[in-house]
């Protein structure tokens, strides 16, 4: 009896420790795994899909059943915005292994997704979960959000970039330790920079800054080589890596005019004024005002 | 010296130069050209053939040596300008190999020929040395070049003009690869760069340490660069509109005529002054 009761509770041991071992396991697999119904889209594109059930969200395959559908489409104040997220790209980007919920933190876990949130801005800033010191030091910046702004001011705010307007999204690449990261990252001055700061990017088109950056030369200096990055600052602020008391120190940094400090004060006061000033001097050169006059004459003349 | 100095400078370089390089076409392609028709020297030369006779003409490989050089000259240009203003998308790294590679050409082209001037078999040194001679025809030839006569007068193989023209370009080119080396930042010799040991150390305090030199060195560069661009238009432009047989032979499309006896008898074209044992004449300029 004592032989018969001893098996029965080793027997019990085992199925308490085994059963529920194996059921957790099950789900664990079953959740990566694609489910089997899809979504369809329903008569209207503003309409929401036709979709009410708990979506999976412990890999990215059940966001990716919509998403990776490129005729992923809404109607959005006239505008066709696509909600498509490339997974090659994503696959390939450093984030390959972060869960889409690693970022969409504010994900409703439900379909449809409420659209009352603004889950692109909570995206964009979810970066700081991971890279505080970063996003601490976008905050000593001009690009720092203040959040007690009101009425026009918080327009103004709310244009300020967030990580991912900079950084990209679902294909943002390596920069750390990647010199393939870097460079594609160089070669990204107008989406980066250029596309706010129009101006500034117009003008930065002195002979071997700008006009050459822009012609695609590798040691040509992108905007954030001179100007800095998270902590960007106005060139008036003290503080700024191009306020004149820093210029010899930025201009001089690594390959650039690193010459045993052969980047003077009187050699950065003309040619700093250059980089973005060249534009302005042509303009104001008075044999090209001539000629500018001349050529625009001729023009008129012939209906142009 | 005010803070925008260096940006005014370039850029009335770039539209000075533009326009004197356009200037110097019209002058010669047009006004110089149209000239020659009621003065009859196109329609002696272009219709009626009368082009400079030569008791010699060049062998292959002066013919050789001036191709590759006018070759190399066209590549330092072109890769030269592109440096300045980059005109194509991801040319940086690729034309300044090319400006390297064509300068190092140059510079060998530079050192023969001055070998060959001055310490080879032929040394023809005093073909290109203007003397007083020279001098004195001075008036004369550009009288003669200017249509105010028709009269060139010639005391030996090249005319006054010509012989400063190519003592010109002999100039211009050691400034430019002067200037070229001084571009130059990459550490070199214990350290230093060919900058700072070529004008460093003696422009840098005038203007306001190495960089700044390196900016007004550049500054001279790109003008000799307008300069050689500039002469070479005239070059070519005397070449072919006052011996095109001989720049035909000089590119092998077609064969000079030698006449030994080009000097002894008389010229259309009045030579005053040839020398009856002048070696050749090489009309072009």
């Amino acid at each position: 009896m004592r032989t018969r009761l001893a098996i029965a509770a080793v027997f019990a041991a085992l199925m308490l420790a085994i059963v529920p071992g194996v059921a957790f396991g099950a789900q664990s697999t079953t959740s990566t795994v694609m489910p089997t119904t899809t979504a369809t889209r329903s008569v209207s594109p503003t309409a929401p899909y036709a979709l009410d059930f708990t979506l999976p969200t412990e890999s990215k395959a059940g966001c990716m059943v919509c998403h990776g559908d490129t005729n992923l489409t809404r109607l959005k104040a006239g505008k066709t915005v696509s909600f498509y997220v490339d997974g090659e790209a994503y696959a390939k980007s450093i984030h390959a292994k972060t869960l889409c919920v690693g970022c969409h933190i504010d994900f409703a876990y439900t379909a449809p997704h409420d659209g009352t949130s603004d889950w692109q801005s909570t995206a964009k800033l979810a970066c700081k979960n991971c890279h505080e010191k970063q996003f601490l030091s976008m905050g000593q910046g001009v690009h720092r959000r203040s959040v007690a702004a009101t009425g026009a001011a918080a327009l103004a705010e709310a244009k300020k970039p967030l990580c991912g307007d900079c950084h990209g999204g679902h294909d943002i690449t390596q920069i750390t330790d990647s010199p393939a990261g870097k460079a594609a990252l160089h070669e990204n001055g107008y989406q980066i920079c250029g596309r706010c700061h129009q101006d500034y990017w117009d003008n930065y088109d002195d002979y071997y800054h700008g006009a050459a950056y822009k012609a695609g030369a590798e040691d040509a200096p992108a905007c954030w080589d001179c100007h800095g990055w998270h902590d960007i600052r106005s060139s008036k602020d003290s503080a700024s890596l191009v306020n004149k008391s820093h210029l010899v120190e930025t201009c001089g940094t690594g390959d650039c005019h690193d010459q045993h400090g052969t980047a003077s004060d009187t050699f950065i006061q003309d040619a700093a004024q250059m980089i973005h000033g060249k534009r302005a001097v042509r303009a104001e050169n008075p044999l090209v005002v001539f000629f500018t006059r001349i050529f625009d004459g001729i023009g008129k003349i012939f209906g142009k | 010296m005010t803070a925008i100095l260096l940006a005014e400078v370039n850029v009335w370089l770039d539209v000075i130069f533009v326009v004197l390089e356009i200037l110097v076409f019209c002058v010669f392609f047009i006004v110089h050209l149209g000239v020659s028709i009621p003065t009859g020297r196109f329609k002696k030369q272009w219709i009626d053939k009368q082009w400079p006779k030569h008791d010699w003409a060049p062998p292959a490989l002066p013919k050789f040596i001036h191709f590759q050089h006018l070759t190399m000259m066209l590549l330092l240009g072109l890769s030269g300008m592109y440096i300045r203003f980059p005109f194509f998308e991801g040319g940086r790294t690729p034309m300044r190999y090319v400006h390297y590679v064509a300068m190092v050409i140059v510079g060998l082209n530079f050192f023969w020929r001055l070998w060959y001037a001055f310490f080879s078999k032929e040394r023809d040194w005093k073909e290109f040395a203007v003397g007083k001679k020279d001098l004195a025809t001075l008036l004369g030839v550009a009288a003669y070049y200017t249509y105010f006569s028709n009269n060139k007068p010639h005391v030996a193989k090249y005319n006054v003009m010509q012989k400063l023209a190519y003592d010109l370009f002999g100039v211009l080119m050691i400034v430019q690869g002067f200037t070229g080396l001084a571009l130059l930042t990459q550490p070199f010799l214990f350290g230093t760069s060919p900058r700072e040991i070529l004008v460093g150390w003696w422009l840098g305090p005038l203007v306001g340490g190495t960089a700044m030199a390196g900016a007004w060195v550049r500054i001279v560069h790109y003008s000799v660069n307008w300069l050689f661009i500039i002469v070479t238009t005239v070059h070519i432009y005397l070449a072919a509109g006052i011996d095109l047989p001989c720049t035909l032979d000089f590119f092998g499309i077609k064969k000079l005529e030698v006449d030994p006896n080009a000097y002894h008898h008389d010229h259309d074209d009045d030579h005053a002054d040839a020398p009856a044992h002048a070696p050749a004449v090489a009309e072009a300029d």
